[in-house]
């Protein structure tokens, strides 16, 4: 009776702008229809994202959704010891779009029944140890089936996998990096244990496979921890601290590229103004001091140490008032009421963990900018004219990119002149699927690219929600532009390649092209190689 | 036709498998940059690194073992199972200090006989802990005061007792006592706590626990959606947090008793059917284009530690509630409870803040929340002292560095995150607070000897240091008046001859809310029963005999308190009064 309603009320209102869903259920392994298994739709289109339209199959495996709005929607399935296992290709969680009036009538859902695996994690005495335990699908594909465990007291592990091929990985936490090594006086050793394969091997190479079946449990798997060699330590001191009562906090960042180098650890110094950073792999780090005070803060230059075995313990950081920029910030052509601030960003985490250096510019457009970590900034000018991009930035007479501008050792009296223009170039248009069909409220990515070889994703990468995109304040130049609707995990890479064989665009000041853009694929890009 | 072939994004992921893993690596992340800290437990709240102070009594030195280095000391002893008293193997003892301007830590590995020898121990201070995974840490009766070694020592009496622990297990049902799968079970005790997950049968087990009691909770893995619709006739089923045996709030459920080396077995949680329900309003006040507008979200009291506190954001990566960019928000699925909700904003020039509004979320919506956004704004303001004897000594010449203790009036936030603001009070008193945010405050003063007694925001007076600027600072000024006339109190604890070890009392302001610790005081119990609490701030307290280890628990917003209402005394403090209150220990 109460379905009966229900399903009259959803006839009633099966408008233009709806559409239906339905399909079944079945378990993977024996092709018999599943029941009670909760599948459920998650709206991403923009006007309800987040909404959820759910339903259960029956006996026979089938389940329905009479009435929903058109858009794009996540698809999950649910039920006790069993995984949703979506066509390959599609990820873990694919995507279903939905036209108005569309009445998807076989959406087939896949489930597999899971596997447990449990065991134990010891270490050379044979003594259980906690920790975490991955399990890494076996293939590498960018979105795969991956679980984690915590281990407990007694050493041991449970967890429950969706069936396959894994690699067991231990992963006993190893040792802090302000942890100052231990003496020890009594002939034991110190250990250290590393992250472990199973069955006990640090390299992926020598590890063995666990092959988890529908259904099946793993139990007893004992993974035994390989020791790992002490790193070396970096090491010295800060020195320049004026006021005992700030704090001073010494930041390790680690990577091989300066601009993308990330945090590796933070410590602070003793009273003397000692740290020591230990248990370091090989690699190159970039170390900072900076330390608080009550009105200003000091901070010492970047030094980068290349640590290969040995100890680097004599380094000295020396602590500085940071740098002071004036400038002036000019926008030809603007009515001068509204109020501009410039604030600088520092690459590559933003900022201390304070807010960014910034300052409002004045009638005339001069500002004053103090206390400057040294570092590698980006510029910002809020709020941007609805078209306006920076047209130039000189620091002290020599023009910059505006987000590499190195105030490493900027002077007292440094001056930066930035200019805005309010002219940018603007491309606009509708986003056409590979038939040249209007895409509509399907999710997609845009991507206006000046440079293939150096792709800044956060400048050039845009989601467009309604089949719409645009781009303005666009510097002139010329530039790559694409869109696309599948991607994975690295979509720089997918942007690169995309952007290498992509149609070549002039971007004049002032222009206001209108240009419609079909869809391209994986595919396109692997078969066109660049021209 | 286009087939449904799109990938999933790395930006936006709905699937419950997904965000777990990845809520793992972030935490996973903070471990390692965290200090010191074993990561063992991941996603498990406080990891469990068995610390033991160990102390040494002056006398009793030992001169036996080897030969005596005229230069170092040394260190033996034997670490024993405290529940069965057989030794214990390869614990791992570490004694650490500070000597010879630096820190450094000793360690050794415990024998079959459970004995440890560490030599060449430089003099100095040190501590005693010990640790062998599945033991918990006993307080030596002897105190926490450390091991004090001069060269030349030899010392071979150090004894460390571990406590096996504890464990938890059963099972997570819903209404129908159906097994609910993957829900995050976690045991809390003044002591921290640890967490688990249930399994498709719905069982859990949380080990590595002290001996004590425990609150379980079990939180079912639900993404904060809306309702969701279904035309097939089925009606979703949702499940709130859940206390054991089946409460929705910490008081409503029972505790479970963990002992040493057991495990409490098959405690069944059967989860609370709620409504879904909503809290929606707006924040306003935000110039126009404000992006990255954090919302936040507070259950109070905090018995949760961590897990009631959430941001959302209104661009980029959403956790279900964002801030739309209109200033619009929607909370689905709060489990029931009173919450505080405020939002924040960092614009490239400066704070913009909204004091945060109480909300208690029951079965009902709650709509048209306001979130008025309000710049920081600089405080100025003036110190006055009631008595000569309350001004900060004048510093008798520049020191270089500057004196740690220069006098500053602090600003100790009550309701959010904006953790305050400090101002520096000059020679005429006068001081600058800046970039102060909306909310309520905690005045405090760090210099002379005195106390805030009351204060004057504009014309309106303020007894007591809370200072509510949930207004706003612009345009004001403030008055601080520091007095001296502390109040006291001090008595006997009446234990009728039963020991008062671990056992310290406990002075509380009266109707303060959990967290913070702020006007906590305590005093040890001497060996005739007397106890003193001097100085303290006049004002309204609650007063008690507590256990040592529920003082954290209490300090983190916890409900251990109530277990001492019984003894509980409320005492009122007159300034430059000493108040006699004796006090009763609570029957065990």
């Amino acid at each position: 009776m109460h379905r009966a309603a229900l399903l009259l009320a959803c006839c009633a209102c099966l408008g233009a702008q709806t559409a239906a869903i339905e399909g079944v259920v079945v378990n993977q392994a024996t092709g018999r229809p599943m029941a009670g298994v909760h599948v459920r739709f998650l709206s991403m289109s923009s006007a309800a994202e987040g909404q959820p339209y759910g339903a259960i199959s029956n006996a026979a495996g089938h389940f329905s959704i009479a009435s929903l709005p058109a858009g794009t929607y996540s698809a999950e399935a649910r039920q006790h010891g069993f995984f949703y296992m979506p066509p390959k290709g599609q990820g873990l969680v694919p995507r279903v779009s939905l036209k108005a009036g569309q009445h998807l009538a076989d959406f087939k859902i896949e489930m597999a029944q899971g596997a447990t695996i449990s065991g134990r994690i010891i270490d050379d005495n044979g003594d259980p140890v906690q920790a975490g335990v991955r399990a890494d699908a076996e293939s590498e594909r960018a979105v795969s089936f991956g679980r984690w465990a915590n281990g407990d007291e007694r050493g041991e592990f449970h967890m429950s996998v969706a069936p396959g091929k894994y690699y067991l990985v231990a992963e006993p936490g190893g040792r802090g990096m302000n942890q100052v090594p231990e003496i020890r006086t009594d002939g034991s050793i110190d250990a250290i244990y590393g992250e472990t394969y199973y069955p006990s091997s640090a390299v992926k190479g020598k590890a063995v496979l666990v092959e988890a079946a529908a259904g099946a449990e793993l139990t007893g798997l004992e993974i035994h921890l390989v020791r790992q060699v002490r790193g070396a330590s970096i090491g010295g001191v800060v020195t320049g601290a004026t006021d005992a009562a700030g704090g001073t906090t010494v930041m390790l960042l680690q990577g091989d590229d300066p601009r993308h180098m990330g945090l590796a650890s933070g410590s602070g110094s003793d009273r003397d103004g000692h740290f020591l950073l230990t248990n370091l792999q090989p690699g190159t780090y970039r170390l900072l001091a900076w330390h608080r005070n009550d009105k200003t803060n000091l901070y010492s230059q970047p030094m980068d140490v290349h640590l290969e075995g040995a100890d680097v313990t004599n380094l000295n950081l020396v602590l500085a008032p940071g740098g002071e920029l004036t400038g002036k910030l000019e926008m030809p052509g603007s009515p001068g009421t509204e109020k501009l601030s410039v604030s600088l960003e520092l690459s590559p985490f933003g900022s201390f963990g304070e807010p960014p250096p910034s300052a409002e510019a004045d009638q005339s457009g001069a500002f004053r900018i103090a206390n400057i970590a040294p570092g590698t900034y980006g510029v910002k000018v809020t709020p941007m004219p609805e078209n306006g991009y920076l047209k130039s930035v000189r620091l002290d007479g020599v023009e910059t990119p505006d987000d590499e501008l190195d105030l490493s050792r900027v002077a007292q009296g440094s001056s930066l002149k930035i200019v805005v223009s309010r002219n940018g170039g603007q491309v606009s248009g509708r986003l056409l699927d590979k038939d040249g069909e209007p895409l509509g409220a399907m999710p997609a990515m845009v991507a206006l690219v000046a440079d293939p070889k150096e792709i800044k994703l956060d400048r050039s990468l845009k989601m467009a929600e309604d089949g719409t995109y645009r781009f303005q304040g666009i510097r002139p130049g010329k530039y790559r532009l694409l869109a696309f609707d599948e991607w994975g995990a690295d979509v720089l890479e997918m942007v690169k390649k995309l952007a290498a064989s992509a149609e070549e665009i002039e971007i004049k000041e002032g222009d206001r092209k209108v240009k419609d853009l079909k869809l391209v694929g994986k595919e396109d890009a692997d078969a066109k190689p660049s021209q | 036709m286009r087939s449904p072939r799109s990938r999933l994004g790395p930006w936006r992921t709905h699937s419950c498998v997904e965000r777990r893993d990845s809520s793992r690596r972030v935490f996973a992340l903070r471990r390692r940059a965290s200090e010191g800290v074993p990561a063992r437990h991941r996603g498990v709240r406080a990891p469990h690194w068995l610390i033991l102070l160990l102390a040494a009594s002056a006398a009793g030195f030992a001169q036996s073992g080897p030969p005596a280095d005229p230069n170092s000391a040394s260190v033996e002893g034997v670490v024993l199972n405290a529940v069965t008293g057989e030794p214990v193997l390869r614990a791992h003892v570490t004694i650490g200090g500070y000597a010879n301007g630096k820190q450094q830590s000793y360690g050794a590995m415990t024998t079959a006989e459970g004995k440890f020898s560490i030599t060449g121990l430089p003099g100095g201070n040190y501590y005693v802990q010990a640790n062998r995974l599945g033991f918990t840490f006993t307080f030596s009766q002897r105190g926490p005061n450390g091991l004090t070694l001069k060269p030349g020592d030899h010392k071979d009496d150090v004894t460390v007792k571990l406590t096996p622990t504890g464990s938890i297990a059963g099972t997570v049902v819903d209404a129908d006592g159906e097994p609910m799968e993957n829900c995050n079970v976690s045991a809390e005790s003044g002591r921290g706590g640890q967490g688990s997950q249930s399994d498709a049968q719905g069982k859990f087990r949380i080990g590595g626990l002290s001996p004590g009691k425990y609150r379980i909770k079990a939180m079912p893995d639900e993404p904060g959606t809306p309702p969701e619709i279904r035309t097939d006739g089925t009606l979703e089923a949702h499940y709130s947090q859940t206390y054991y045996p089946s409460a929705l709030d910490a008081a409503s459920g029972a505790k479970v008793s963990v002992e040493a080396g057991t495990e409490s077995a098959g405690n069944e949680i059967r989860l609370v059917r709620t409504p879904v329900v909503r809290v929606t309003g707006k924040v306003t006040g935000l110039p126009q284009g404000a992006e990255n507008v954090y919302l936040m979200v507070r259950q109070k009291p905090d018995h949760s530690r961590g897990f009631g506190f959430s941001f959302a954001m209104n661009s980029g990566w959403s956790t279900g509630a964002p801030v739309k960019k209109d200033g619009t928000f929607a909370l689905w699925r709060l489990a029931p409870g009173p919450y505080r909700i405020g939002a924040q904003w960092n614009s490239p020039t400066g704070q913009m803040a909204a004091a945060p509004v109480e909300v208690v979320v029951g079965d009902s919506n709650i709509d048209g929340i306001e979130l008025r956004m309000i710049a920081a704004a600089d405080l100025t303001g003036q110190v006055e002292y009631e008595s000569d004897d309350a001004k900060p000594a004048a510093p008798a010449e520049e020191t270089q560095p500057p004196r740690r203790n220069t006098p500053h009036v602090f600003l100790q936030g009550i309701d959010t995150t904006n953790g305050g603001a400090n101002g520096q009070v000059d020679a005429a008193g006068a001081f600058t607070l800046e970039k102060v945010l909306p909310g309520r405050y905690h005045v405090n003063w760090n210099a002379g000897r005195g106390y805030v007694k009351s204060m004057l925001l504009g014309r309106s007076e303020i007894a007591g240091q809370i200072l509510d600027l949930s207004g706003g600072a612009a345009g004001a000024t403030l008055t601080i008046v520091i007095s001296t006339q502390f109040g006291s109190v001090s008595g006997t604890v009446q234990s009728d001859g039963a020991s008062t070890a671990g056992l310290v009392v406990v002075l509380m302001p009266d109707g303060q809310e959990s967290g913070g610790g702020t006007g906590f005081q305590s005093s040890s119990i001497g060996a005739d029963g007397s106890y003193s609490v001097n100085p303290v701030i006049p004002g309204t307290y609650k007063l008690a005999v507590i256990a040592q280890d529920d003082i954290n628990g209490i300090l983190q917003g916890g409900d251990e308190w109530d277990a001492y209402a019984p003894v509980t005394e409320i005492v009122t403090i007159h300034a430059g009064e000493k108040t006699t209150q004796d006090l009763k220990i609570l029957a065990r």
